[in-house]
């Protein structure tokens, strides 16, 4: 008798941890369920069913010995579920009082260093059954710390849930003990086990982006998209992964990501030692085709453009929504009417903000910046025109306005600023430093892949340096804005994605002669600005009069003391005389005091 | 035997246990948050959404400066990623005010506080990313974003606010004479070790060393005179738990500070003993003759 009993246990215990899996997978809605969360929570839940279940099946047994009559399979069943769900109620009540006499608050705290995602499905708290996951409008207390009454209702809710299925459960599981009443193979159909089985094999089937509804055809009309006589500019981006080297030190991103033109594919590292962010130009009004390529070696990599309507079609389009993401070598081409309106004009974010961001804090991101109609873009360091487009500073000839130069600043973060995974030349970690803003790895922060932290460092004598075999990572010079005095300039200032706040802050004095230098103050370019994710703005100075208003060293930086530290601080040079490596606008010739 | 009554009155009962259970689940379908919604032959899915990491997370003592766009002091910030699809053949429009978030609190509602103000006509077959921010004060309700075109309304996430490291800091009283009597040797102890002080106002001992906030080696007796009213403990209590009340003439190189103040907000992160220390320390901070 003992061992029915065990066995029935364990049967219905199976059959209620798939009933909560299929509910789970029913109602997720779409949302991920982390598996290491999920395995823990089963078997706590199976740690209280079990019990829960041979509790009533002893009730059971004791009411049907003290009637003193054989039960029918139906009165059997019936008996035992209304047992269970009693014994379960007071489980779920009582651990739901339990947990709130400990003052477990539900609301997740946030972890230190990182974001939290609100898209992880919520399964609720370890003091309550999974079930109760599923309907936390339904399940969970409105305010945290409610009533008693509130919590002890949640308590009998859950158990209403949970024991949907012990029922008609019970029923079979009778049935099949009593031979001849249902054929062999329909006793295996009704295997709580097979359930399980088959649950999993329903859930291994995601209800992902690419699944097409029902009656839906794909749209093909994308390529209406652009107005008639649009001119039509054209772009092929890679998804690429590669080092990124962050300064003159070594410090580099091992595990680095970036966008890349085709051309520049498949072997950038070699024609570009020290990348920037893809950024890509185009003009008001025209047609953008961008075709996107996935060429990582490994995993998916989306492309995902802000604020700027597109058409999609490629590889694994047709979905409810059409997706940005592809798998290694699969391509997507977007076309982009862009908007006539001169307000338009500005920088637009390009970013992977998939897989919780991860791709896009390796570097995945990059900028497109909108120029006025019929603008032409020209080297920054030559003054020839721009053969692709494509580069972090520019000099921007306006045929109907004033020409500009051009540099678009990308504020990232390099993961969660404790666990960036930023290392030294020699491939070693930085230290995590703990300063008066708290904990952070130096690196951590950027600028255009850029990062100057600031920390003691280990620095290697020069003996050492002839010594080292190798180093890991290749070395970047620091990101240095350029420009002339008295020159317009725009200055792109984007969020590059991450789950943090950036201040972007230009301190108007020459670094080398004090505040008391400090120019135009009321500008713009000195009031610190906040960029949040997906945002990006455009700072102008018209030249004369403005900032700068005399030649020197500028500190550009995040006005957030650990992002500045960790990294998010470099110089804007202002000369008066020309350069021989800096173009100026066309019809402007540098001249006045010698510069730095 | 039981009677037939009986019987059936069992069997009802666990039938009516199945159906009851049954129907809470359905309703747990019904409003269940779906990431993927059609509403007025608009399609919308939502790709992401973070509640913001901010500097206190990290034990950072620092807030974000008040800026504009910036969520106010005790908010957090909800950033979701959307992408809206217009499989139609004619063209839709859309409005960032169709999205909102809700409490379950009555008549608690977010409008986007970040890209609030985007909109689009979004053409056949054409879709548009776009990044929306919500900023939410501390409240423990669970959190409904969901979005609404005329009479239709769908469900797409629901959230809890995450708490602030920070969050709950001690009721300080107005006057400082309410703390617990400060040790200055303790006080010293937090302003050259674990706060760091130094970094940004030098060392008091060096009046002239390198620094880039305000001096406060003669802090006794500037202090005393700032603010009219204001005893130096005073001034000095209400600067360390609002770094922005007064800020200093000089800064380095006698430059004036500007405002707002990046100093950390230390009323969020040190205990009333320790604030009466840091201050017991600060007042007696004397230039020598």
């Amino acid at each position: 008798m003992a061992r029915r009993w065990w066995v029935l246990a364990v049967l219905l215990t199976l059959g209620l941890l798939g009933w909560e899996l299929g509910l789970l997978w029913l109602l997720s809605g779409g949302f991920d369920t982390r598996a290491e969360v999920l395995g823990a929570r089963l078997a706590w839940d199976a740690a209280l069913l079990l019990p829960v279940a041979l509790v009533a099946s002893g009730c059971a047994h004791l009411l049907a010995r003290r009637a003193g009559q054989t039960r029918t399979t139906l009165e059997a069943a019936t008996t035992l579920s209304l047992c269970f769900l009693l014994v379960l109620t007071v489980v779920t009540t009582g651990r739901g009082l339990l947990q709130r006499q400990l003052a477990r608050t539900p609301a997740p705290a946030a972890p230190e260093g990182q974001p939290v995602s609100a898209t992880d499905q919520d399964v609720g708290d370890e003091g309550r059954f999974l079930c109760a996951a599923v309907a936390p409008d339904l399940s969970l207390p409105e305010e945290e710390g409610g009533s008693v009454a509130e919590t002890a209702w949640a308590g009998v809710r859950d158990a209403l849930v949970l024991q949907v299925p012990v029922f008609p459960l019970l029923l079979l599981l009778l049935l099949r003990r009593r031979p001849g009443r249902i054929p062999s193979s329909a006793r295996a159909v009704v295997s709580p086990l097979s359930w399980v089985v088959m649950l999993g094999v329903s859930c291994a089937w995601q209800s992902d982006d690419r699944r097409p509804p029902p009656g839906e055809q794909p749209v093909q009309e994308w390529e209406g998209g652009c107005a008639p006589g649009a001119p039509v500019r054209t772009y092929a981006v890679a998804a690429i992964s590669a080092s990124l080297p962050l300064n003159a030190h070594g410090d580099h991103v091992p595990q680095g990501l970036r966008y890349v033109l085709e051309e520049d594919s498949p072997a950038p590292q070699e024609r570009e030692q020290a990348p920037h962010p893809l950024v890509l130009r185009a003009n008001v009004g025209e047609c953008l085709v961008l075709h996107f390529t996935n060429r990582l070696a490994q995993g998916p990599a989306a492309l995902r453009i802000e604020g700027l309507r597109a058409t999609v079609r490629g590889a694994g389009q047709g979905g409810f929504v059409p997706g940005t993401s592809v798998a290694p070598g699969q391509r997507l081409t977007y076309v982009l009417p862009l908007p006539e309106s001169p307000e338009a004009e500005g920088a637009y974010l390009l970013h992977d903000s998939e897989d919780g961001g991860e791709r896009e804090a390796r570097g995945l991101f990059g900028a497109l910046l909108l120029e006025p109609a019929g603008a032409v873009y020209r080297s920054a360091s030559t003054g020839e025109p721009l053969r692709d487009g494509s580069g972090w500073e520019a000099l921007i000839d306006v045929p109907t306005g004033q020409d500009f130069r051009e540099m678009a600043l990308l504020y990232h973060a390099m993961g969660p600023p404790e666990v960036a995974d930023v290392r030294s030349a020699r491939g070693a970690l930085l230290p995590v430093q703990d300063e008066m803003a708290g904990p952070f790895r130096p690196g951590a922060f950027g600028l255009n892949y850029r990062s100057q932290p600031s920390f003691e460092r280990q620095e290697d004598s020069p003996e050492d340096e002839e010594q080292r075999p190798s180093t890991v990572g290749a070395r970047a010079p620091p990101l240095r804005l350029r420009s002339y005095l008295g020159e317009p300039i725009k200055l792109r200032v984007v969020h590059a994605g991450s789950a943090e706040f950036h201040v972007h802050h230009l301190h108007a004095w020459d670094r080398r002669r004090g505040p008391r230098e400090k120019q135009a103050p009321g500008s713009p370019f000195e009031a610190p600005q906040l960029l949040s994710p997906g945002r990006a703005l455009t700072l102008a100075t018209a030249g004369a009069g403005d900032f700068p208003t005399a030649a020197g060293d500028f500190l550009v930086h995040c006005h957030v003391p650990n992002h500045s530290a960790g990294g998010e601080q470099h110089t804007w040079r202002v000369f008066a005389a020309p350069q021989p490596d800096l173009a100026p606008l066309t019809g402007q010739t540098p001249s006045g005091v010698s510069g730095p | 035997m039981r009677p037939l009554g009986t019987r059936w009155m069992v069997c009802g009962l666990a039938l009516l246990a199945t159906l009851v259970g049954g129907a809470l689940t359905l309703r747990a379908w019904a409003v269940q948050p779906r990431r993927e919604a059609e509403l007025s032959g608009l399609r919308l899915r939502l790709e992401r959404a973070v509640w913001l990491h901010e500097p206190t997370d990290h034990g950072d003592t620092a807030t974000l400066p008040a800026l504009p766009g910036a969520p106010a002091r005790g908010q957090r910030r909800l950033t979701v990623e959307l992408t809206v699809f217009n499989p139609r053949s004619t063209p839709l429009d859309f409005t960032a005010g169709e999205l909102r978030l809700t409490g379950s609190t009555a008549g608690t509602e977010w409008r986007p506080s970040a890209g609030g103000a985007t909109a689009f006509t979004v053409r056949p077959a054409e879709l548009v990313s776009v990044t929306l921010g919500f900023d939410v004060p501390p409240t423990p309700s669970a959190l409904r974003l969901e979005w609404t075109r005329g009479t239709e309304r769908e469900t797409l996430l629901s959230t809890r606010r995450p708490r602030s490291a920070g969050e709950g800091p001690p009721e300080w009283p107005r006057r400082v004479e309410e703390l617990p009597p400060g040790n200055a040797a303790a006080g010293s102890a937090l302003f050259h070790g674990r706060l760091a002080c130094t970094a940004c106002h030098g060392n008091p001992a060096e009046p002239h060393g390198r620094r880039i906030g305000p001096a406060l080696s003669d802090f006794a007796r500037v202090g005393a005179t700032r603010v009219g009213g204001k005893s130096v403990a005073q001034y000095a209590y209400e600067s360390l738990l609002n770094p922005s009340a007064f800020i200093a003439l000089e800064c380095a190189g006698q430059a004036p500070c500007s405002g707002p103040s990046t100093m950390p907000l230390y009323g969020e992160t040190l205990s009333p003993q320790e604030m009466a220390d840091l201050i017991s320390y600060l007042v007696n901070l004397r230039a020598e003759e």
